[in-house]
């Protein structure tokens, strides 16, 4: 497979949320506009095994077979072949929602002109040489970018 | 974006605590600030942003900043005020507070900072020019009841632990994930080499899954029992150092009866740590020399017993011969700003003191040891002083950053507050306290000022605004300078200027402002180092000369409720059905009230929660999500239940930031450690009952 990965290293997650704060401060996100962060960790409590607490992290996973470009009928999705990243069209969209209802990790939400927003892999910094937003920020070594 | 527009400048964050204020780089298009990360130059930071940090650019350009200084119109409280400038704002100050000084003496004003401490000696000297010894700050609530203990046993401020060359971390209250997280590294590394670690916390923590050799969880209030049950292990298992003990402590014969009664057995009763555990803890102590111990701020002393279970915590490191000894609490000394940069800032010249003072401070005759050892007021007397007029009234109150929910029965300050004669209070925004002040002056953040900031190993920094002030706003200390030379205080220095006393503060270093200036980011300065033993091999700064495990100043005032040994008094009786109200634990994406104006840490914390056990809630027929009050004589607050198994059975977990659930107001003003006055944030006794809807 060609492309960017973001992995999630769930056993290094502590739960901090600096990957949603520096989302938010890389996209502009706008909560007060009604915008929710693109992506999201959340606490889980284990019943077995060693530990009680682990996180886990809700984001676009730029899928291989993405159920978001099969179901848009304005055909606004589009896996990008050279990042591997699902890119979206903004003009495009007819605001059905459908896109929203079939993601599993529910990574696609309205911005604050009421049409799709959701992670883009900071396309434009990974083709400079950086690295997303979310993976430079995590102090604690949970989030990995890997170039395949 | 316009890329080529751009440049990258170097600043700090000043959300949280002033050991960390990380470097940041601030990227800049036409003046404005387009994007902030981590500064990897930074000496102390090395490129870390935190949750927090990255709110900086919404926190610097909210809509609601303060534009220009206001004049209340309305009555008090109303929030109804009216933009003036800053001459006629200095001039009003300036004039009501020489007529009170002369009409009812320079310790009738108060000078009162909240929590940002960077302008602190400014503000020190302009109340000790104005001659008032009422300087007071939010370090009556956090950091100096452990000042407080390091003065009393051992004649200096503060230690750090050396965990660099420790065998065993004492994790007292440590969770460095969600707070203060640059600690963590050198504990995650030398625990990869080896190191034993014992995490004390009462909840589950990824501190207590990620690092603890044994988790020993005691009920909250119960830490003292704890530490002089551990200290029972070692005194009987011979894994004291007596030669140690014997050269630098005092009082070790006094402390060992008082301890023999302190069995595993005795204690587990006392703190609900099972017996086997505290024994395995103190051998794993006691077998893994040397040992470091985790220094806090807060948590240990936020309790009515808070400042004795510290002395009990740190009497550990005595008895293993662990005090200025490497790999184990080291006296630190400060440079500037409570910042240990091993750098000659004579920062007590500059703050100075006033020549006859005639009145002792504020909180200072309700809290002798406070009085006696700190050199500001105690904050949790003002309410009691404002209300009496005794020993003398207050008629002003000139704040800097002031939140008067900060302390317990918030409510009642806020009336005592509003009978001044003159409230004034900096800040960014026109918060609560705001609302009901006479003046409100517009001060601007980190970004947007100068200051002088140190980091240990000699590193200083003479930061540059990154960006303008916005609108009207100006930075603190030139506040304080404008305020000196409007009232005429003889103070040529303060009157001079920001920049003059800067040069004054460094004239001893070996470097010019001029050259901080040019620089982009901390100077690194010859400093001093160090050398762990000096202090106890040239006799400590206590009337023993010792490490005092029983201390003879506190045995000086005879009186009954003040303990020369640091001994254990229960928290208040536990009554059928109440919890332990603990508030709070740290949250990684936000600090006090800072931040919850932001929409972006709304979206991370969005409702206040009160965290029980689920065998808890179950008990009281709460389920998860039901919304509740909580409550005691005083007041009533409401909040949603959430269940989570991190929580101690019998507590309750609140958490800072939600003016509409304001936990301050459940506690009682007089529910306070008599040694530190610290108030009991974290072992106050509620009821919980489920909120009735309609």
């Amino acid at each position: 497979m060609t492309g960017y990965e973001i992995k999630f290293h769930s056993e290094r997650c502590v739960g901090c949320q600096a990957c949603v704060a520096a989302c938010m401060e890389e996209k502009d996100t706008s909560p007060e506009a009604g915008e929710q962060p693109l992506c999201r960790i959340l606490e889980q409590e284990n019943e077995n095994g060693q530990h009680l607490l682990s996180w886990r992290r809700e984001s676009c996973r730029h899928c291989s077979n993405p159920a978001c470009v099969k179901i848009c009928p304005a055909g606004g999705f589009q896996k990008e072949e050279e990042t591997g990243f699902v890119l979206y069209d903004k003009t495009s969209c007819i605001a059905c929602g459908q896109c929203m209802e079939v993601c599993e990790e529910h990574a696609i939400s309205f911005d604050r002109e009421q049409v799709i927003q959701k992670c883009d892999g900071c396309r434009e910094q990974v083709l400079e040489g950086r690295v997303p937003a979310c993976v430079s920020v995590c102090p604690w070594g949970a989030l990995e970018f890997i170039r395949n | 974006m316009n890329q080529e527009n751009r440049i990258v400048r170097h600043t700090i964050c000043d959300i949280c605590c002033p050991s960390f204020h990380c470097g940041i780089d601030a990227h800049i298009e036409n003046g404005h600030i387009v994007k902030i990360e981590g500064m990897k130059e930074h000496p102390a930071s090395h490129g870390r942003i935190c949750t927090k940090g990255l709110m900086n650019r919404q926190y610097i350009y909210h809509e609601d900043r303060l534009k220009t200084p206001m004049h209340r119109v309305g009555p008090r409280g109303s929030g109804v005020f009216e933009p003036i400038t800053w001459e006629e704002a200095y001039g009003e100050i300036s004039e009501k507070l020489l007529q009170l000084r002369e009409e009812y003496g320079p310790e009738s004003v108060m000078f009162y900072s909240g929590y940002s401490k960077w302008y602190r000696p400014f503000l020190h000297r302009l109340a000790n020019r104005f001659g008032t010894p009422n300087f007071g700050t939010e370090s009556s609530n956090c950091m100096f009841s452990t000042f407080l203990n390091w003065l009393v046993t051992t004649g200096s401020e503060m230690c750090r632990s050396d965990v660099a060359n420790s065998g065993v971390f004492l994790g007292w209250a440590f969770n460095p994930y969600y707070s203060r997280d640059l600690a963590a590294d050198v504990v995650e590394r030398r625990k990869e080499e080896g190191m034993k670690v014992i995490i004390v916390d009462p909840r589950i923590t990824p501190a207590s899954e990620r690092l603890a050799d044994i988790h020993l969880r005691p009920r909250a209030g119960t830490d003292g029992a704890l530490a002089l049950g551990l200290a029972h292990v070692l005194i009987r298992e011979h894994l004291v150092d007596v030669n140690y003990i014997e050269k630098y402590v005092y009082g070790y014969e006094a402390y060992k009866a008082y301890v023999s009664s302190f069995t595993p057995e005795k204690t587990e009763s006392l703190t609900g740590v099972p017996a086997q555990q505290i024994v395995a803890a103190a051998q794993m102590i006691g077998t893994n020399l040397p040992m470091s111990i985790c220094e806090s701020a807060a948590p240990i002393a936020h309790h009515e017993n808070g400042f004795q279970n510290y002395r009990a915590i740190m009497a550990l490191s005595a008895i293993t011969g662990c005090f200025d000894r490497e790999g184990g609490q080291i006296p630190v000394e400060f440079s500037y700003n409570f910042q240990a940069a091993g750098l000659d800032i004579d920062e007590e010249a500059f703050v100075g003191g006033i020549e006859k003072k005639k009145c002792s401070a504020i909180g200072h005759e309700r809290f002798p040891l406070w009085g006696d050892f700190i050199d500001e007021a105690q904050t949790n007397g003002l309410i009691q002083q404002l209300e009496s007029g005794e020993p003398y009234p207050i008629k002003a109150v000139v704040g800097f950053g002031v939140n008067y929910r900060i302390g317990p029965d918030d409510e009642r300050l806020k009336q005592a507050l509003m009978k001044t004669d003159l409230l004034v209070n900096t800040e960014l925004f026109m918060t609560d306290t705001c609302r009901f002040c006479d003046i409100v002056l517009p001060i601007c953040s980190s970004f947007e000022r100068s200051e002088l900031k140190v980091w240990p190993g000699g590193n200083i920094w003479y930061t540059k605004p990154v960006i303008e002030p916005l609108h009207e706003s100006k930075s603190d200390v030139q506040v304080i300078c404008d305020l000196a030379k409007h009232m005429n205080l003889n103070d040529p220095l303060l009157a001079a200027g920001p920049e003059m006393c800067y040069r004054e503060l460094i004239h001893k270093l070996p470097v010019t402002l001029e050259e901080l200036k040019a620089a982009d980011g901390p100077v690194k300065v010859p400093a001093k180092e160090y050398v762990p033993g000096t202090k106890i091999r040239q006799g400590l700064h206590t009337k023993s000369g010792r490490f005092e495990l029983y201390s003879l100043a506190i045995e000086a005032y005879k009186n009954p409720n003040l303990d020369p040994l640091p001994t254990y008094r229960e928290p208040r009786k536990e009554q059928k059905e109440t919890f332990r109200l603990c508030s709070v634990p740290r949250l990684p994406g936000t600090l006090h009230s800072r931040l919850s104006r932001l929409g972006r840490s709304q979206a991370l914390y969005p409702e206040p929660i009160a965290e029980l056990h689920p065998d808890d809630g179950q008990k009281f027929g709460l389920a998860d999500g039901d919304i509740i009050e909580i409550f005691t004589e005083q007041a009533s607050i409401t909040m949603k239940v959430k269940y989570t198994r991190k929580a101690q059975r019998g507590s309750v977990y609140t958490y800072h930031d939600f003016a509409q659930a304001d936990v301050n107001s459940l506690l009682k003003a007089e529910h306070t450690d008599p040694y530190s006055g610290f108030p009991a944030f974290r072992s106050a006794q509620v009821q919980i009952r489920k909120k009735v809807m309609g």
